[in-house]
């Protein structure tokens, strides 16, 4: 009862309260935001591992807010965690306030900011914060930023602060947002070389240049090693596009920093990354190659899981949206990794054999890494490692096809299909576990009955030897466009040697959107798993319960 | 010409923030450094609890007691008290690893990797609890690096209190009488402490496997060590102090345990520590006796 009733009050506030919130314009400035609120009600299922917390209700949420007139700005997130729903670490992130706040002023070719901001160099190989409230990741800076417009097409940035750790209360009680020790400091220099001469500006081929240098500090404490405790970091990229060709490389090189990352060595760390694309109507390629050795790179030497990032390495596989293909998602690996990843993608034409009315789109994706070919040394400089050899060690490959087919004006077919090698104690540090060897199909057939209503079946099945065995997923999603969707969805392990374990994830939502405001209520079941974004995982507890989440922006 | 001397003003900040920004670290990377002999009659020392949470399919686990036993314990020396503690999901009896190392307070403690991760919530394993401290925000120290840094931590305080465990052991009825001593050396004005106990035997030979060795990367007569056998009073202990205690305060406890005859005697050990009742969990001493000696 309790929980109908707060579903109903939730969708009220969505259909009553909307008309009320617009972007408040005021002749001296103007205010925007948003707002996000994901709630749960944790029920105990012995079944699936799935405990209720003695709070029985979970709430994490979120309103961010915008101020800007003129050329100042000014702006801040509120942050409520009341408690930190499950899957989210709570030993980080469990108060009540506004950890977020920034002050924005421009001033002709020059811009500051102080507080908080999220920036990046390049592709992030040196440097990269940013936030993704999914995973719960947030390294923010805290400290100044500045901008210079040097000229036309070349513009400088420069970065100093403290990295965002935890928000949580202190000992007096009042929430308060604690950072790392390590203070990051940076430059990093951009010149679009066809605008910066104008004589260039014409030219078919555009070349873009790039170049930074990150570094940060940490006291030496120990009382073992003798630390750095400056460690700085360097990068360089080009891009070049001509017509319907683009390539671009990023190189960065990492001097001596002993962490718990790579066990306290004192080996160099480099990376690098080479991409290139090729796209005219009806054909794309995309070609990237990476590798990277030794490129963690963190403001306090011992934080781990994702806390304190400076840099983000990119990921070079795949990101799957439907459920059982995002079942087994690569994470980067900064110790050493090499690889590369392929995609061609071609639309056969209208009226073609293979095209038919409307014509196909096909896209086939090939990802493949590797550990690096190491040579161990001694225990302090740790080891070498060959540059152009590839290690034995596989440590994720993905070969996946998709076709994407209007059958008719109601009808649409995507069909998936991918074969899958998983290394999973490497990507999990679960090491000891056997590798993941999968087939996985995906049907997803949408068909619109009207106007506005619209029906999509999902099918997916995962067939493996390995971990938990064969999986099979089906979901039906109704839509009352513009508003309205429910769905009905069971994931079925039924291919567990574990018969106790052949159990049924189902799930049902319900989910309401006008304007800018959407709510969506679930009720069921959420087996364990893990989630990445970009190459970075948060793991999910397996759970039993009502979900609510309610997202607004004004 | 300003576009020319733009550019060197930007190479030269890049250069001015990559020379000062930047410290290479030439070898030796260590300081030489060595504890041992400190502990006196009137001069007791800090001692501190090392939890070691392993299993016996962890290929990673024999690399962390490894680094306890040779690296840490010599540089250490009595300041620390290694116990391993069997548990998770490396931890479990299988097929080819039959032999059972795991204790109901060892999976109270780290749970079995499968319905349950234990009150300290052990998922990667070797993980090691120092005094169960947080060194920085973490309980849990997953990697063995920090494991050192936070034992350095730790001893810059003196101790609050000193522990004597006197063992008097039957070899016929196996019947063990611990007579426990604290004396506190500071005052605590309002704390809840608890007294615990647990067995412990070393040299316990079993299957492992240790991923530093060539595959099948499997050691048929593992030397475990200092392997956790029971909790004598409980996983967590008894109750000595629920409100203040002054300084030069001195309790007594005796305590009566039967060691299982399947264990080696000879290697079996009473550690004892004080520590705070739960929620919070941080010691503030220990002590270790061989039963017989």
């Amino acid at each position: 009862m309790k929980l109908f009733v707060v579903s109903i009050l939730l969708t009220c506030l969505v259909l009553v309260i909307p008309s009320k919130i617009n972007a408040q314009e005021n002749k001296d400035g103007e205010f925007h935001g948003s707002f996000q609120t994901d709630i749960q009600y944790y029920e105990t299922d012995s079944t699936i591992g799935a405990t209720a917390p003695n709070e029985k209700m979970l709430m994490n949420s979120y309103l961010n807010l915008l101020y800007t007139k003129g050329n100042f700005s000014a702006g801040g997130r509120f942050e409520g965690y009341m408690n930190t729903l499950k899957g989210y670490d709570n030993n980080i992130n469990n108060a009540i306030g506004v950890p977020y706040r920034w002050i924005n002023y421009k001033a002709d070719a020059l811009e500051v900011t102080v507080g908080n901001y999220y920036e990046q160099f390049g592709s992030g190989l040196i440097y990269r914060t940013y936030e993704d409230k999914n995973i719960g990741y947030d390294n923010a800076m805290e400290g100044v930023r500045l901008k210079y417009q040097v000229a036309k097409g070349f513009n400088i940035k420069g970065i100093w602060g403290k990295q965002r750790y935890a928000f949580k209360n202190n000992e007096l009680g009042f929430a308060s947002v604690i950072n790392g020790q390590g203070i990051v400091r940076g430059i990093d220099g951009e010149i679009a070389v066809n605008d910066l001469i104008t004589r260039l500006s014409e030219k078919k081929t555009q070349v873009l240049l790039g170049g930074s240098f990150v570094s940060k500090y940490q006291e030496d404490d120990d009382v073992f090693y003798r630390l750095p405790e400056n460690v700085g970091a360097y990068a360089g990229r080009l891009n070049i596009a001509r017509g319907s060709f683009n390539i671009g490389a990023e190189y960065a090189n990492k001097i001596n920093d002993p962490s718990a990352d790579n066990g306290y060595i004192y080996k160099n760390g480099e990376a690098i990354i080479i991409n290139a694309t090729y796209s005219k109507k009806g054909l794309g390629v995309f070609l990237t190659a990476k590798r990277v050795d030794n490129m963690s790179f963190r403001s306090e030497r011992d934080a781990n899981l994702t806390n304190l990032n400076i840099n983000c390495i990119p990921v070079i596989s795949k990101n799957h949206a439907y459920s059982l293909l995002a079942m087994y998602p690569y994470a980067s690996q900064p110790n050493g990794e090499i690889g590369f990843q392929g995609e061609v993608m071609y639309k056969f034409k209208k009226e073609s054999l293979l095209g038919g009315k409307y014509g196909t789109n096909l896209a086939v994706n090939y990802s493949r890494i590797n550990s690096l070919k190491t040579t161990p040394t001694d225990i302090y400089t740790g080891y070498e490692s060959s540059y152009f050899e590839i290690g034995d060690e596989l440590y994720y490959q993905d070969l996946n096809v998709e076709i994407n087919k209007k059958i008719n004006s109601k009808l649409k077919v995507i069909l998936t299909y991918q074969n899958l090698i998983f290394n999973y104690g490497v990507i999990r540090n679960m090491f000891g576990h056997e590798d993941v060897y999968a087939n996985i199909g995906v049907a997803d057939i949408s068909y619109k009955i009207s106007q506005n209503h619209n029906v999509r079946f999902e099918v997916q099945g995962l067939f493996t030897e390995q971990d938990m065995g064969n999986w099979g997923m089906g979901m039906i999603e109704y839509s009352v466009s513009p508003n309205w969707f429910f769905t009905v969805q069971d994931q079925y392990n039924y291919g567990n040697e574990n018969k106790d374990m052949q159990i049924h994830y189902y799930n049902f939502a319900i989910g309401y959107s006008k304007g800018s405001n959407r709510i969506q209520v679930g009720y069921g079941k959420q087996r364990s798993g893990i989630i990445c974004v970009g190459g970075v995982c948060r793991n999910i507890p397996a759970s039993n319960g009502l979900t609510i989440a309610l997202t607004s922006s004004f | 010409m300003k576009k020319i001397n733009y550019f060197k003003i930007y190479i030269l900040s890049f250069l001015f923030l990559g020379l000062l920004s930047c410290d290479k670290i030439e070898a030796p990377y260590v300081e030489t450094i060595n504890m041992c002999g400190e502990e006196t009659e009137s001069n007791p020392i800090r001692k501190i609890l090392l939890e070691d949470y392993t299993g016996h399919t962890c290929g990673n686990c024999p690399a962390a007691a490894r680094l306890i036993n040779d690296s840490l314990k010599t540089r250490y020396c009595e300041h620390i008290i290694p116990i391993s503690i069997h548990s998770g999901w490396f931890g479990r009896p299988t097929t080819d690893f039959p032999d059972d190392l795991t204790t109901n307070v060892g999976l109270e403690l780290g749970g079995n990797g499968m319905s349950s991760f234990g009150e300290f919530n052990i998922q990667p394993q070797p993980a090691g609890i120092i005094n169960r401290t947080p060194y920085g925000e973490n309980l849990v120290l997953t990697t063995t690096e920090t494991w050192s840094k936070a034992i350095a931590k730790l001893l810059e305080t003196p101790p609050e209190m000193d522990i004597d465990i006197e063992n008097t052991y039957d070899t016929i009825t196996n019947n063990l009488t611990i007579n426990i001593t604290v004396k506190f050396i500071k005052a605590f004005p309002n704390n809840k402490l608890n007294l615990v106990l647990y067995l412990t035997e070393d040299s316990v030979i079993s299957k492992q496997t240790d991923y530093e060795i060539d595959p099948p990367n499997v050691i048929d007569n593992y030397v475990n060590r200092h392997v956790l056998r029971d909790g004598i009073n409980g996983t967590w202990g008894q109750s000595i102090v629920s409100g203040s205690i002054g300084a030069n305060q001195i309790l007594k406890r005796t305590f009566t345990y039967t060691v299982d005859n399947k264990y080696k005697e000879k290697n079996c050990s009473v550690i004892a520590f004080v520590c705070e009742a739960k929620p919070k969990y941080n010691i503030y001493q220990a002590e270790e006796k061989k039963i017989m000696e």
